[in-house]
């Protein structure tokens, strides 16, 4: 009922719509990449850092909001790139630019290998083993003298960018995160993600292999985190296990995808900016933002599942709906 | 032998980690991702009193449960009953938001120092066939056997047994009989927060525990309980049992500083080989 009543609107407002997307997408690009220009240094480090956590949190929802698979191993691929690159570029030759593409290339063969495993597992059995697999990684590299156990493995110094350069890195990868997720979103593969997500069974009797998208998927993700940890890695300058593979880079992505709005393209990088604004506004008491972030959490998944730009879409439906008196009529009668 | 020894009655303490977890999801089939912070959060709260009233951990821990209980109720009432209605995701992100509130909140409240209760009785042990064998975790395995026979006593015998399998078995049949399954539930999760009072108490006089350490009791919990058949509360015995044991002999085979390893690899190697646990049957 209520699509023919709205007919007439919808064919105006997509060409609108998608002048405003492109207006939009160009409007972010230029001011991405002229932001080094007028940002003072400090303010650029705390772009990269923004920039960095929409990234992650965008690669989770790849897999946790479209997929629906609850993953607490990202916090793993973030260490497993990190490693990746100190190790090839301390050890190899390798020019920096593909040890950041490697990195990116081991935290997916990674996923790939555990997933054999964790994808079999649904719901919440995926969701604890895969942090039982991040764990275990976790106490691996605490025991592993390859990489100096707990003690610190420092990058060489031909490896410390410039701010600018690490600015560029994360604005890069927060893009690229994106548009891949937009593409998959608007793809095939996008649907059969999303059906396995509503609806395994029911997606594998439509002749889905659910474990293939999920691999993929879960793959996918775990490339663009790896790539972000090697960012950190480049970042921070020395690495040692227990921050690397730390649980709170699994915490910040699900907190920031949820709040901002699980299996939505901006649902992600809403959420990280609000997080980055909370951390800014309480930079001296981390540990209380993080409270309040938790407890924000709660609230978004009790009062409103959409996230904040769940919120925002319901809003900005009712302001252009206008509805009749007839369809909020039709509306009640079809909730009681 | 000493090893076997070992096992059992480090596997008794698991046990009684895991049971409150087993409770949980039995009735509810939900996998509660703060059950560490439940355990080490009440530890910290018995922690307090303790030192407060210079009174004995043991003690102090039944001091502290009819709150705990109540706080239990509570957030399954308020929180927890209304999104196990939309399915599997958000009761799972519920309570992973939960644990990220409770263990951040005992930063604030304790800094990240390792604390410990301390018992007069905490740092003796006793010989048993040989083999010296710490008193704590005596009481460990006593506490579990004894935890284990009085929960399936509750079960099978009373009144909120019998409301509780309902609940777990059909919940719209229960309630359509009469069962205020809403109650029940909460009931539940209060209750399982008791256990984990009991569980947590025991991890603090045995091993200590930090802000940080829920996450690995949790996966700890978890590894016994898919062992013992979900939500099967004799199972929970025999896969704590089983975790200790495997524990012990994996780590004097590869070395202390791979217990961890040992028993996350356990967990995820059950999970992939026999999902349903040794026990096979799901039911409380």
């Amino acid at each position: 009922m209520s699509t023919v009543v709205r007919a007439p609107l919808r064919a105006a407002s997509v060409a609108t719509r998608s002048l405003a997307i492109f207006a939009g997408a160009a409007a972010v690009l230029a001011l991405l990449f002229s932001a080094p220009g007028y940002l003072d240094t400090g303010s650029t480090v705390l772009a990269f850092t923004l920039l960095l956590s929409m990234a992650l949190a965008q690669a989770w929802n790849l897999i946790g909001g479209y997929g629906g698979q609850f993953s607490l191993a990202h916090g793993m691929f973030v260490g497993a790139g990190s490693y990746t690159t100190a190790v090839l570029l301390v050890r190899t030759g390798v020019p920096l630019w593909l040890s950041v593409v490697l990195a990116g290339c081991m935290a997916a063969g990674i996923a790939a290998i555990a997933a054999v495993p964790l994808l079999r597992l649904r719901g919440v059995y995926f969701a604890v083993g895969s942090l039982g697999v991040a764990l275990a990684a976790l106490s691996w590299m605490i025991n592993w003298t390859f990489t100096n156990q707990t003690s610190s493995y420092s990058l060489p110094a031909t490896a410390f960018l410039s701010f600018d350069t690490q600015y560029y890195m994360a604005a890069g990868l927060a893009l690229a995160t994106t548009v891949c997720v937009a593409l998959v979103a608007r793809s095939r593969f996008g649907l059969r993600l999303m059906a396995v997500r509503d609806d395994e069974d029911a997606a594998v009797g439509l002749g889905v292999n659910s474990f293939v998208v999920k691999l993929a998927a879960f793959t996918l993700s775990a490339f663009f985190v790896g790539v972000g940890g090697a960012l950190v890695a480049l970042q921070k300058g020395t690495l040692d296990p227990v921050s690397a593979f730390s649980l709170t880079y699994t915490i910040n992505m699900i907190i920031a995808a949820v709040i901002g709005g699980l299996g939505t393209l901006p649902g992600p990088l809403i959420g990280a900016a609000a997080m980055f604004a909370l951390e800014e506004w309480l930079q001296d008491y981390a540990d209380w933002s993080t409270l309040i972030l938790g407890l924000v959490l709660i609230a978004i998944i009790r009062l409103a599942p959409g996230g904040i730009w769940g919120l925002v879409r319901l809003g900005f439906e009712r302001l252009g709906e206008r509805p009749s008196l007839e369809l909020l009529a039709l509306r009640r009668a079809r909730r009681d | 032998m000493g090893n076997l020894i070992q096992g059992i009655f480090l596997g008794g303490l698991y046990a009684a980690v895991a049971l409150g977890l087993t409770l949980v999801f039995g009735v509810m089939r939900l996998v509660n991702l703060a059950h560490g912070e439940l355990l080490i959060g009440s530890a910290y709260f018995a922690y307090v009193v303790a030192t407060k009233l210079g009174l004995d951990p043991l003690l102090s821990m039944l001091l502290v449960s009819p709150g705990i209980l109540c706080a239990g109720y509570a957030v399954q009432r308020l929180l927890l009953n209304p999104l196990l209605a939309f399915g599997m995701e958000p009761p799972l992100v519920g309570t992973f938001g939960i644990s990220i509130v409770t263990s951040t909140a005992l930063v604030i409240a304790f800094s990240a120092d390792t604390r410990s209760l301390n018992a007069s009785y905490s740092t003796s042990s006793v010989d048993i066939l040989g083999h010296r064998v710490t008193v704590v975790l005596i009481i460990g395995l006593a506490a579990a056997v004894g935890l284990v026979a009085a929960l399936q006593l509750l079960l099978s015998r009373s009144r909120i047994g019998r409301a509780l399998r309902a609940a777990s078995e059909d919940p719209e049949a229960a309630s359509a009989v009469g069962v205020d399954v809403r109650h029940v539930h909460a009931l539940t999760f209060g209750l399982a927060a008791v256990l984990a009072t009991i569980g947590g108490v025991l991890i603090a006089l045995a091993f200590g525990m930090t802000p940080s350490s829920g996450t690995g009791w949790l996966l700890r919990a978890f590894t016994v309980i898919v062992l013992g058949g979900m939500g099967s509360v004799g199972g929970t015995l025999a896969g704590g049992i089983i975790v200790g044991i495997a524990e012990v002999f994996g780590s004097s085979w590869a070395g202390p500083q791979y217990r961890d390893l040992i028993v996350f690899s356990l967990l995820v190697g059950i999970l992939v080989l026999r999902p349903r646990g040794l026990f096979g049957k799901v039911r409380v």
